[in-house]
């Protein structure tokens, strides 16, 4: 089974227009892996945040679990738009997280857990990685709360040199 | 639904269902000959911080300096409890070190040598490695560095 309606939260049709708001690539591939940039909890379509402040100040560690976890899906969706199916993901591999820290707020790793919980939640065991969690102090687009990259390892028949999308289907081993 | 688990139905077996919740970030993960190394903290084996505080304020450089060399001997226990022996380790490859730094400290790169001296000691060349050391404001428990990293494997 696909996982594409798991994300599908928004309800609306998206166009894809990563490009045209930002001079990035959402996606750039090497060697079976997968570079995926910084995205925040931001619409998929205007890039207007869903969340804006710090946590501990404007915004609850709750709050910030929330933004985290619209990270997961906002990543997701690039991924999705990119290579046509979530089952492109053999592993996902690494993940940086970029959390902005009001003054007296200690715990970070707690507010990535919401964007390491959905991936787990979305992907299952595909969707474990390294993770290192960075509390900020500004971060762009109006001070969104949350930041995540990621990096994952492209399924068989994906990529660059696949001749054709697989539509899915497939169930992908466990690494390690 | 799998063979398997229609007999299972009919057998009326139900498995629970995993809660995935707080499994999704791992120690390390291997893919293709290359380890991703999560952070690691100045943490004792029992996972309780042994420095707290931010460099440049309640800890001084050279504290820090001893609190990265921990992340680092922290870091080879992973690696080890990943791939047997030390041995496997082909060569290091990027480091991304973070240092919670007051408002004016700007030393990072010698402190964070505290993990990358570790890590030539224990592996000569192979133990080499691209860098990033920097400033965060906010760490995990207020613990004052942390380091990851990308380690290829041999066979």
């Amino acid at each position: 089974m696909s996982n594409v309606n798991v994300i599908r939260e928004n309800g609306r049709e998206t166009v894809q227009r990563f490009q045209r708001y930002k001079p990035l690539i959402p996606i750039r591939e090497a060697g079976g892996i997968v570079y995926v940039s910084g995205h925040g909890p931001e619409d998929i379509n205007t890039y207007e945040p869903l969340y804006r402040g710090r946590i501990g100040e404007e915004l609850t560690p709750e709050e910030g679990y929330q933004a985290a976890s619209e990270c997961a899906k906002t990543l997701l969706r690039a991924v999705q738009e990119h290579y046509g199916s979530l089952d492109c993901i053999r592993q996902v591999v690494r993940a940086l997280a970029l959390v902005n820290c009001g003054r007296s707020f200690e715990h970070p790793e707690k507010v990535a857990d919401g964007f390491s919980d959905t991936c787990v939640e979305i992907l299952q065991e595909r969707g474990r990685h390294a993770r290192t969690v960075m509390g900020t102090r500004n971060m762009p687009n109006h001070n969104i709360p949350v930041e995540v990259e990621m990096i994952f390892a492209l399924a068989d028949g994906y990529g660059d040199r696949a001749p054709v999308l697989k539509s899915g289907g497939e169930k992908w081993q466990i690494m390690i | 639904m799998g063979a398997t688990e229609k007999r299972m139905e009919q057998l009326g077996i139900t498995l629970q269902q995993t809660d995935w919740r707080g499994k999704g970030a791992a120690e390390a993960i291997f893919i293709n000959d290359i380890l991703y190394i999560s952070a690691h903290y100045p943490v004792d084996e029992n996972g309780r911080p042994v420095y707290v505080g931010r460099v440049g304020a309640e800890i001084d450089e050279e504290t820090a300096y001893k609190a990265a060399r921990l992340c680092g001997l922290n870091m080879l226990r992973t690696l080890q409890a990943y791939i047997g022996s030390l041995d496997r380790v082909d060569y290091f490859v990027k480091a991304l070190c973070l240092v919670n730094s007051a408002g004016d400290f700007y030393n990072m790169p010698p402190v964070m040598n505290g993990f990358s001296d570790l890590m030539v000691e224990v592996f000569g060349h192979r133990g080499r490695h691209a860098r990033a050391a920097m400033g965060a404001y906010v760490l995990e428990g207020n613990m004052p560095v942390c380091a990851d990293a990308i380690v290829r494997i041999r066979r």
